[in-house]
């Protein structure tokens, strides 16, 4: 199944870029949501490098997940891909597009699917898509509490 | 008559828990057969299978009197130190995913109990059996036979099937972690 996500964020598009480039920020948007923990990361977000986070199920499964990223582009594009969890995929692309020196369009782009043990494709619409839904909501709250703040330039400059 | 009517009902909760802790920590939440540290937790969980199939067979069927009873209490004591021994490696083959879940801990806290009352009912209902000459017979417990067909049915080739599970590298190089 796959998902699209986009918002217009007030600041530059170097500037999201820069913070999204900096794992450790994921604390940081989803601060506040005790059920997504980030365990590691290697400090950036270049091909090769892994991220991994936790995010709780039903309030008792905390399901690990570990991330390889894939896709450098910058300040275009990054992704990352699935390398340990229950997911048969799940790709997660990121975009930003400029659309104007202090608006950025940021555009999350996955691509998920369970293997048929977990329930298959069903599982995904009924149970996974509103789980999604809910954290990207989340997310993108967060990041426009950031931007208004001015905060969101601050973790980016700090990440530079 | 196969005394072990308790035994039996214990045997099933704890085979129910036990596939619950499978299906939602070992595989959905952790995944530990994909995770190179869980190797040794696996090579646990592998022993205990023939050791669970066996006894999902002969507790709600088998009167085992004699030395076989004293087999059966071997089994016991046997799936008591692979416990043990599971507990004691379970926090390093789970650090690096976070450590061992709430809901686990909480789960394997009371499927030890219920196995401390297993062994006590093992005991109570037919300790007497140690007495009497050495000699197995088909003696099916007073539960519904469809619960006691379901547990052998459903338990004995899961169990060993679990012997198959080989761990694979999911990384070759373990990430930075945030506490350095």
């Amino acid at each position: 199944m796959k998902f699209r996500f986009e918002q217009v964020i007030e600041s530059s598009r170097e500037g999201v870029f820069a913070f999204h480039a900096d794992p450790s920020n994921l604390a940081v948007l989803f601060a506040g949501r005790p059920a997504f923990r980030l365990l590691h990361h290697d400090g950036g977000i270049r091909p090769g490098c892994v991220t991994w986070i936790e995010e709780t199920v039903a309030g008792c499964a905390p399901v690990v997940m570990g991330f390889r990223h894939t896709i450098y582009e910058p300040p275009d594009r990054f992704g990352e891909e699935l390398i340990h969890g229950p997911y048969e995929r799940f790709v997660h692309i990121h975009e930003f597009e400029e659309r104007t020196e202090a608006a950025t369009l940021v555009r999350d782009r996955l691509d998920v699917s369970l293997p048929w043990q977990y329930g298959g494709e069903a599982a995904i619409r009924w149970i996974v898509a509103p789980m999604i839904r809910s954290t990207f909501g989340f997310r993108q709250r967060a990041l426009r509490k950031l931007a208004a703040a001015g905060d969101l330039m601050k973790q980016a400059a700090s990440y530079r | 008559m196969n005394p072990m009517e308790a035994a039996t009902y214990v045997l099933f909760i704890l085979g129910c828990l036990g596939a619950a802790d499978i299906a939602i920590y070992h595989g959905l939440a952790h995944g530990i057969r994909r995770h190179p540290d869980s190797r040794g937790e696996l090579i646990a969980h592998s022993l205990r299978g023939p050791t669970y199939a066996a006894l999902f067979l002969v507790v709600p069927h088998v009167a085992m009197h004699g030395v076989w009873f004293w087999v059966l209490m071997g089994l016991l004591i046997f799936d008591a130190a692979i416990s043990l021994w599971d507990f004691a490696i379970e926090r390093t083959s789970r650090e690096f995913l976070g450590g061992l879940p709430a809901g686990e801990y909480v789960l394997h806290t009371v499927i030890a109990m219920l196995f401390g009352a297993l062994v006590c009912c093992v005991v109570f209902e037919a300790g007497s059996w140690a007495k009497l000459p050495t000699r197995l017979s088909y003696q099916p417990a007073p539960v519904p036979a469809l619960s006691r067909f379901a547990q052998t049915a459903c338990w004995t080739p899961w169990r060993p099937y679990r012997l198959s599970g080989q761990p694979r590298r999911a990384e070759s190089v373990k990430p930075r972690s945030l506490n350095g």
